[in-house]
This record gives structure tokens, C-alpha cells and sequence, in this order.
């Protein structure tokens, strides 16, 4: 018996090992720090989103900042950033709510809730504010200084069953605001930033996701394709050129079935280029009339997830999820695509905006 | 081989004995456990929840059960809400869960809720750990759990019922009939549980902190069982069984969430059947048995405010089950099992507000060549080997070997070792869904070494058993789903990871008489180090640390003291830190999944008449009050109560 019991205590010590430490939270006011803060999605309904920020000076990195100001998980998958100035807005699509921050110290300063599946912001004016929303049929809109909903812009149509147009990212050319329809839609909705009416819609290829509009005004969609149906066949992704004048597709650059598909669509620092994400991250002229056969970065054994394009500087922030699972990484590169810095974040790194 | 047999009957002459100081709300009959024990079982890790600990969960799931009386960790997300089952680290499509031999794991999803599965139901659950698995299928990389019904043929009648009432709404009952002759037997049972299971809990998990209710989480199941056996002078036995249930629970949302109202529910109806014909005769035993198992389970997601549905699933799965045993004693040391086995599945799986799913059937077959072989009365060996098929592909080769040796002539001290190669199927979610199904994936592949040592003693007032096991497993090609490789919006599963599973399993029980006193002592233990053996970068920090979800540590402890017809039961349990992500790193953001300690306490009282025994048992459970997360961000009830009483009625 008393031979069982050592061999017992023996082999615990052996195979137990050592538990992980915790990383220690601290917080740190952002306080005349420019950098970028990083929305890291966290695992669906995990409830493990959070909030990290780079100091594109000194090169050091702050996570889990939302905890450590406020003492409360960020949410469920934080979709998007926006910041007016005064304050910084957190998507969080999971938990149905926008949070608001103050900017610098990151201190919770209220709450857009009661939504449905939050996606991102467009500001219109100082007191208004658009929610995309990807189950709502419409776009909910709210007071920036005061959080308080102040309505709802109904989008009716979209897909059979559903209650109207599954609205996703936004893009502006004067007072016009283009915004996408991404879950089982094919259009680009354009509504009226003053009166806040449906104007018109373009028709693009399935699943329109990430929008941008370029120096010259024009709109690039990337649309995420189908999958084959009982009755449709699969449609690969594309990339899309729209006038926002004539409200008419102008080209479209169309995936192939075995390669990587697009993801994130960013603009460069002068609004020139394209920086597409598509396994690789390739760099593309808004004037070219062929997608780029080699790409600026390529990810090798990395999962490139996300995208963030510094407008001061044009140097280019890429996320790597790793296996979805872990911390994520990001890879800082100069404009011309030579690493520069590497830094770990929280899990899924999928939004970057620049201070 | 008669010694042997009495040395072993008498290795386990403790877990009868505690069945006879043991009354909780029901007697349950044990007898047939000695003799049935250990013709297959030869080299084997093979343990069961014993009398007491079916007695104390009788009324509750399955899961309950498994998570107090064994080393199984149980994943749930909630009472009520769904429970898996992961044996030694592996997940919880690695457990497989058989019924009276047929195979209860859902062929689309390829796991088991085991929250649906109410231990009124059940006669005897045996777990077969790691490889031993292997002699009654293949799948269970993990390990078997295999619930059984068995007829009582001591010729009376019983009517039992139980009503239990616990806090925030719940509310069990319970009743069985069983009658019959020595020649036939019918058996009929049905359970109802439902609870609003609105408990309290203070949310931390929005600004400002506050009080709390949990929304959504009732629910509800009722079930009917019905078995009828028949046994004839030519040493034939036949059993008839039917079980229906149903339940519908509400899914309640994060703590995090504050967005809009939804509605969210799921809804499952199960219908099982099955027929068995075992045939005897000297040295030889012959069975047929075949049964079909049916689900249909519903999930519905609207947002209210929006009138939008969201999803609208229904899955339907029909699957048909046959197989023809046979057991036969070659020589008077060497014995054979066989088995072949065949069935088709059938899944029906689509979201219409999605647009997705699919249509598809598979067709399984099997064949097991299992040889014991017994040189003495302190040693056996076995070998085995399954040839499997599905959709024409095959396996040929699924071998298992393994030992036990008496190491002491005087002594009930064995030693026992075996070493299995085994595989698991990809389900038919990761072949077929769509989108993100792949047709492409291979078997997970794994292979497990174990040895164990099982002791017993006894004094005229106590006696003492305990099993301590050490395992080895590698798994290969295991099945991950995650964002598609190729940057399409939608998740696919792959064969991502290679995993390797180290660890202990020990456990004891005592029970020994002071003056007028009668204390039972039981307890098991896990260490489970289940780790990642590849990554997938250099940037990864998953090699080498423990899998999501799966406590480094875990155990508990029942002790249970009796004197005439009182009993004053406690049971602690333990569970370690468990991680969230592959890396294993936390921050304190992430401590609410520290390790817990939950403590439950029971008063029990016994009358007795000639024809009646009545039992009320009050429960306190987690008695201290802990404040704990079993899955992130979901809730779990502090302190709370149950009243149950019980009443058997024997003529």
C-alpha cells in the first residue's frame, strides 16, 4: 500500500507539471501616445474579445486595456473601431451592443444596447451616427455624445425570410453613404446622409463585404461569394469597381475556384492603391486594369486575418490569428512591405484604427 | 477457472457490500455484476459508478452522474443545457455512448448530449476506459460508456415513485413499474423534469456590475420506456425495448450580452428500439440484436424586434443498427468473442433561413475477433482485432492486446496492462455540411498504452478497494473546425492537430461499521495532461500546452455516514483551472474559470413497512455558496435545495 502511494505522488509531480501564470493586466493611459488600438475578436461566444493598442513610437504594446480601465470583459466578438474624436466606439456583434470609451484613458463612458448583430459605424454629422447591423434589416441610428438611440432606417428587401437587408461596412463620398449588404445579398445601398432615405442600389456579385471609396471617388467592393446550393451554383469572390455617380459597375476582377479568397480591403495613405488581403496581401493600383499576380507580403506558415493601413505614414499593420485559438500576432511593415516590428495582441485581431 | 472467478468476485465483494448498507431513494439490485464482470473484461480498464452512486443521482441526467461518481470530465454549459462527455482529455465526439450495445452518438454531430438522459433509465452504466473500448467498437478514442437495462427475474412486482422539488422551479417525477413471471418481464418507466431555472447570480460581466437573473435558461423533458423480456426452458432469452423522449429548452445568452431581445430554443424528440435474442448453451452463448434510433432535433433563433429569423434548423436522423455476437469457450482456457456488426445512418440536416445542410447516408460495418486466453488463475491474456468499413473504405487492421496478472497468490492485488491502436470516423457534420463539410478528411487515428493496478481488502468491519491507472495516448489527424484555410467567410474542419493524452485515474472506495454506525468512503481522482504536439508556426505557443477546456485536475469525494434508516451523505468535488485558448494564457480577465470546489450535502430517512419503503432526502447543493463558471461567461447557481420523496412498493 504505502509503495502505491509514493509511486502515486511520484507520478503526480511528473505528469502534473507546472500551471501557466497568469499575464498580468495593467493599465496604461494612452495619454499622448499615437499609435493604433486593435479590436481582437476573441472566439464566438466565448465572451473573450478585447482591446490592445500599439505605441507606433516606442514600440510597446497594451493589452486587455478594456479590462484593465473598466474590470469588465469587453463582450462577444468585437466587430469594428470608430472614434469621433471624443469618444471610441467598440463594436461588440455579439453582445448586441456598441461601447463607448473615453479615447485616452479608456474609461467606459456609456453604451449603445439593445441591438441585434452590430457591425460598424459611420458618423454623419456630431450628433448622428449610423449602427450597419447584419439582422436588423436596417440601420439603427444614434446620438454620439449621449449613446441614446435615435432611430431606425429600415432597409426592406434582401434575402426571402428575412427582414430586410443585412447591412455591413460603409463608405462615404459627400453626403452620400454607400453601404453593403453582405449575408446572402448582392447589393451596395445608397442612402441620402442628410435625409437619411434610400436613394438607390447597386446590384454587385454575391456577399459584398469590405467597401472603400478612392481618391478619385470611385467605390471598390470585395464580395465573398456563394457556395453552391440545391439551386444556384457556387460564385466565386470578386472585386468590384462602382461610379458613384452613375451608380453603375464599372469592372469586376473575378477570384478563381482553387485560389485564396479576398477578405480585407483597405485604401493607401494617398488613396491611390488598393491593399487587398487574400491569403497574401497584395497592393494594387486603383488605375490598373489586372489584379497584381504577385503579392507585396506574402503570409507563408502565417494566417493573415486582417489589415490596417497607418494614414499618417502608409505603413501596413497585418494580423495573424495563428490557429484562431491563441494570441494573435501583428506584423508592422513599411509602406514598400519590409518588416519592421512584431508584436502579440489578444485572440483575432480583426479591426485596426490609427490615433 | 472457478477459482478464478471467486478471486475476482471477491475483489469486488466491497462494492456489494456497500450496496447492502447503502439505501437511498431505491434499492437497486447489483448481483449480476460479479459474474458477468470478467470473461471480456480480461487486461481491461473497465469501471462502474456503483449502487450508491446510482442511488444518490437517481434523479438526475446522466451527466450528473458521470461527473460525480468518475474521472469522465463532463463539459456542460448549465442545468439543463448541453453536456458532453470527454474521457482522458479527448473531446467529446472521442466518447462514444451505447445502449444496450447500440450506439447512441449522433451520427451527424458524432457526440453525445448526455444532459437528455435521465439515470431513472438506467439499470447499470459501465465505462470502458481508453482502448478497452475496442472489444464493443471502435470511435471511442476517449473511452464507452455503456448504459444498460437488465430484467429482475426474482418473480415480483415493484412500483416505485419519486417526486423531487428543487429551487427555481424544478421539478422531477418519476415512476417505474415492474412485473411479471420467471418466464416473462415488463418493465415500464417514465420520468417528467422541468425547471424555470431563473437563479440569481451577480453579473460581472457588464457595466455597471449588478444582481441578476438568468432569461432563458427553463426547460423541460419527459420520457417513456418500456421493456418486455421473455426468457424459455430452452435457454433463450429475448428483450423488447422502446424508449421516447422529448425535451425543449430555451438557450439562454452570454452575461456579456445587453443586445435585443431573441428568441432561441431548441427542441429534441428521440425515439430508440430494439430487440435482442440471446441464445445458450454449454460454453457457448449466441445473440442477435437490432434496434433503431431516430432523433429530430430542432434549433430556432429569431430577433424579435426585428421579426427576422435567423435559423431555423432541423436535423433528423435515423439510424439502423444490427449485430450478431457470439461467445464460446474453445478450450477450458482459451475463450473467443465475436462479433458483426452492420448500419446505415441516414441524416437529413438543413437551416432554411440559411440555406444550408444536407442529405446524405452512410453505411458502417464491423467485425470483431476477440480472443481471452488463461494460462492460470492469476493471469490472462487477451487479443483482438476489428475490420471496419464505411462507405467503402476500410480498415482493416484495429488491433488491441493486453494482460492481467495476480501478483500475489494471498493477495487481491492485480496488474494490468494493455496497448490498442484505434481510430474514430469523421461525423457527418465534417464530411457533408455545407458549407465547410470535407469530404476529404481522414480518420483520427490513435494509439493508447495503459496499465493499471486494482487492490482489495477486507476485515470483519471494513473493507477497501481502489484502482490506480496510467495512460498514454497519441491522436493523429484530429478533426478541427475553424475559419476555411482559404480565406472563405465560412468555417470548415480539417485534420489539424496531433495530440498527445498523459495521465492517472485512481479510484477507492471503503466502507467500514463503528458501534451502530456504518461509514462509506468513495473517491476518484484525475490527472489529465492533454496537450498539442504541433503548431502551426513559430509564432505558435500552443505545442506542448494543455487542450481547451480540460482540467490538469479533477476529482471528488463522497462520504456517507448510516445508522438505522438515516443517512447523512457529502460530496465534494474539485475541479482545476481550466484554459480558453491554445496557448494557455489568462489573464485575470479570464479567471472565472479558476479552479472550484462544490460541495453538496443529503439527509436521508428511510420507513419501512412489509410492503412499502418510503425515503425523503433533503439536498443542499453547492453548500458553500461557490462562485463559478463551468463554460466562459455562463452563469452557475449558488446555494440551492431539493425535497425528494420517494416510494417503492413491493407486494
Amino acid at each position: 500500500m504505502r509503495n502505491t502511494w509514493m509511486l502515486l505522488v511520484g507520478l503526480l509531480l511528473l505528469l502534473g507539471g507546472c500551471e501557466e501564470l497568469p499575464v498580468e493586466v495593467v493599465y496604461r493611459s494612452l495619454e499622448g501616445k499615437n499609435g493604433v488600438y486593435i479590436a481582437c475578436e476573441g472566439n464566438f461566444m466565448y465572451g473573450n474579445g478585447s482591446l490592445s493598442f500599439y505605441d507606433r513610437e516606442s514600440g510597446e504594446v497594451y493589452n486587455q486595456l478594456f479590462f484593465a480601465r473598466n474590470h469588465a470583459p469587453l463582450g462577444d466578438v468585437p466587430q469594428s473601431l470608430y472614434s469621433d474624436g471624443r469618444s471610441l466606439f467598440i463594436v461588440v456583434n455579439n453582445s448586441g451592443k456598441v461601447v463607448a470609451l473615453d479615447p485616452v484613458t479608456l474609461q467606459f463612458k456609456g453604451a449603445v444596447t439593445g441591438l441585434t448583430s452590430p457591425r460598424y459605424i459611420q458618423l454623419i454629422n456630431d450628433t448622428t451616427a449610423w449602427i450597419s447591423d447584419l439582422y436588423a434589416g436596417g440601420i439603427t441610428v444614434f446620438n454620439p455624445l449621449t449613446f441614446h438611440k435615435r432611430g431606425f432606417i429600415p432597409l426592406p428587401g434582401g434575402y426571402p425570410g428575412g427582414a430586410g437587408h443585412p447591412t455591413e461596412q460603409f463608405a462615404r463620398v459627400g453626403d452620400e453613404i454607400f453601404v453593403t449588404c453582405w449575408a446572402r445579398d448582392n447589393k451596395v445601398m445608397l442612402l441620402d446622409g442628410v435625409t437619411a432615405m434610400v436613394v438607390d442600389s447597386v446590384t454587385v456579385p454575391a456577399q459584398p463585404g469590405a467597401i472603400v471609396a478612392d481618391a478619385r471617388s470611385r467605390l471598390w467592393v470585395i464580395t465573398g461569394g456563394s457556395y453552391a446550393r440545391q439551386e444556384e451554383p457556387a460564385e466565386e469572390p470578386a472585386l468590384v469597381r462602382i461610379d458613384p455617380v452613375t451608380r453603375t459597375v464599372e469592372q469586376i476582377f473575378r477570384w478563381k475556384g482553387s485560389s485564396d479568397k479576398p477578405g480585407d480591403l483597405h485604401l493607401s495613405q494617398a488613396g491611390d492603391s488598393l491593399y487587398i488581403l487574400s491569403g497574401d496581401l497584395y497592393k494594387m493600383s486603383i488605375l490598373d486594369r489586372k489584379f497584381p499576380p504577385e503579392p507585396l507580403i506574402r503570409s507563408g506558415q502565417r494566417t493573415f486575418y486582417s489589415a490596417g493601413i497607418d494614414p499618417r505614414s502608409g505603413e501596413i499593420y497585418l494580423a495573424d490569428a495563428i490557429d484562431y485559438a491563441q494570441n494573435g500576432m501583428v506584423y508592422r511593415f513599411s509602406p514598400g512591405g519590409l518588416l519592421t516590428d512584431s508584436f502579440r495582441v489578444g485572440i483575432n485581431p480583426g479591426d485596426f484604427l490609427f490615433r | 477457472m472457478k477459482r478464478g472467478i471467486l478471486l475476482w468476485c471477491q475483489l469486488f465483494l466491497s462494492l456489494y457490500l456497500q450496496a447492502q448498507t447503502v439505501r437511498d431513494t431505491l434499492q437497486i439490485g447489483e448481483v449480476e455484476v460479479f459474474g458477468r464482470r470478467r470473461a471480456a473484461e480480461s487486461g481491461m480498464k473497465v469501471s462502474r459508478p456503483d449502487s450508491m452512486a446510482m442511488a444518490a443521482q437517481l434523479t438526475t441526467s446522466l451527466a450528473d452522474l458521470l461527473t460525480q461518481h468518475t474521472p469522465v470530465f463532463i463539459k456542460s454549459y448549465g442545468r439543463g443545457s448541453q453536456a458532453t462527455a470527454s474521457f482522458r482529455g479527448t473531446s467529446a465526439s472521442h466518447t462514444q455512448l451505447l445502449w444496450n450495445g447500440m450506439n447512441l452518438n449522433s451520427p451527424m454531430a458524432g457526440m453525445a448530449d448526455l444532459s437528455l438522459l435521465p439515470v431513472f433509465f438506467i439499470d447499470e452504466v459501465t465505462l470502458l476506459h481508453g482502448g478497452s473500448s475496442l472489444s464493443t467498437g471502435s470511435g471511442a478514442l476517449g473511452g464507452a460508456i455503456h448504459l444498460e437495462n437488465k430484467p429482475s427475474w426474482d418473480g415480483r412486482e415493484r412500483v416505485t415513485a419519486i417526486a423531487e422539488n428543487g429551487s427555481f422551479g424544478a421539478w422531477r417525477l418519476m415512476g417505474a413499474v415492474r412485473g411479471g413471471t420467471p418466464r416473462w418481464q415488463s418493465v415500464t418507466r417514465i420520468y417528467h423534469d422541468a425547471s424555470r431555472n431563473n437563479f440569481p447570480f451577480y453579473n460581472v460581466g457588464i457595466i455597471p456590475f449588478r444582481r441578476d437573473t438568468l432569461d432563458h435558461g427553463d426547460y423541460h423533458r419527459n420520457g417513456v420506456m418500456q421493456e418486455f423480456y421473455l426468457r424459455t426452458p430452452g435457454e433463450v432469452k429475448a428483450a423488447l425495448r422502446g424508449w421516447f423522449q422529448q425535451g425543449e429548452r430555451n438557450l439562454p445568452q452570454l452575461m456579456s450580452y445587453e443586445g435585443g431581445e431573441r428568441e432561441e430554443f431548441q427542441k429534441d424528440h428521440q425515439w430508440r428500439v430494439q430487440l435482442e435474442v440471446k441464445k445458450y448453451a454449454p460454453g457457448l452463448s449466441l445473440s442477435f440484436s437490432s434496434g433503431l434510433n431516430r432523433s429530430r432535433m430542432s434549433y430556432f433563433r429569431k430577433v424579435i424586434t426585428a421579426g427576422w429569423v435567423t435559423d431555423d434548423a432541423l436535423n433528423r436522423e435515423l439510424s439502423w443498427h444490427n449485430m450478431l455476437k457470439i461467445n464460446k469457450e474453445l478450450t477450458s482456457r482459451l475463450s473467443f468473442a465475436g462479433s458483426l456488426e452492420a448500419v446505415t445512418h441516414q441524416v437529413k440536416a438543413s437551416n432554411q433561413a440559411r440555406d444550408e445542410g444536407y442529405d446524405q447516408r452512410r453505411n458502417e460495418g464491423g467485425l470483431l475477433l476477440h480472443f481471452t486466453y488463461r494460462p492460470s488463475s492469476r493471469s490472462a491474456f487477451f487479443l483482438l482485432n476489428r475490420t471496419e468499413t464505411w462507405d467503402g473504405q476500410w480498415r482493416v487492421l484495429i488491433p488491441a492486446a493486453g494482460a492481467e496478472w495476480k501478483v500475489s497468490r494471498h493477495r487481491q492485488a492485480w496488474l494490468k496492462a494493455n496497448f490498442t491502436g484505434n481510430y474514430h470516423k469523421p461525423s457527418m457534420n465534417d464530411l457533408y455540411w455545407i458549407p465547410g463539410g470535407n469530404p476529404g478528411l481522414l480518420p483520427e487515428k490513435g494509439v493508447t498504452g495503459e496499465i493499471s493496478w486494482a487492490s482489495a481488502c477486507q476485515g470483519q468491519r471494513w473493507n477497501w478497494r481502489h484502482e490506480l491507472s496510467f495512460y498514454l495516448s497519441g491522436i493523429n489527424d484530429w478533426i478541427i473546425w475553424q475559419p476555411a484555410a482559404n480565406g472563405a467567410w465560412y468555417w470548415e474542419a480539417d485534420n489539424l492537430r496531433d495530440v498527445l493524452s498523459r495521465g492517472l485515474e485512481y479510484d477507492f472506495n471503503s466502507t467500514f461499521k463503528h458501534r451502530n454506525y456504518t461509514f462509506t468512503i468513495s473517491g476518484n481522482y484525475a490527472l489529465t495532461h492533454t496537450t498539442n504536439r504541433n503548431g502551426v508556426s513559430t509564432a505558435d505557443r500552443s505545442r506542448g500546452k494543455q487542450l481547451i477546456y480540460i482540467p490538469l485536475h479533477s476529482g471528488h469525494l463522497h462520504v456517507m455516514a448510516s445508522r438505522d434508516k438515516w443517512s447523512l451523505l457529502a460530496d465534494l468535488g474539485y475541479t482545476g483551472r481550466r484554459y480558453t485558448s491554445s496557448s494557455n494564457e489568462w489573464s485575470y480577465f479570464e479567471s472565472r474559470l479558476n479552479p472550484f470546489w462544490l460541495m453538496d450535502l443529503s439527509l436521508i430517512k428511510h420507513f419501512n413497512t412489509r410492503h412499502l419503503d418510503i425515503g425523503v432526502k433533503a439536498k443542499v447543493e453547492n453548500l458553500l455558496d461557490a462562485n463559478y463558471q463551468q463554460v466562459l461567461w455562463r452563469p452557475m447557481p449558488g446555494r440551492h435545495y431539493s425535497l425528494t420523496l420517494s416510494a417503492a412498493f413491493q407486494p
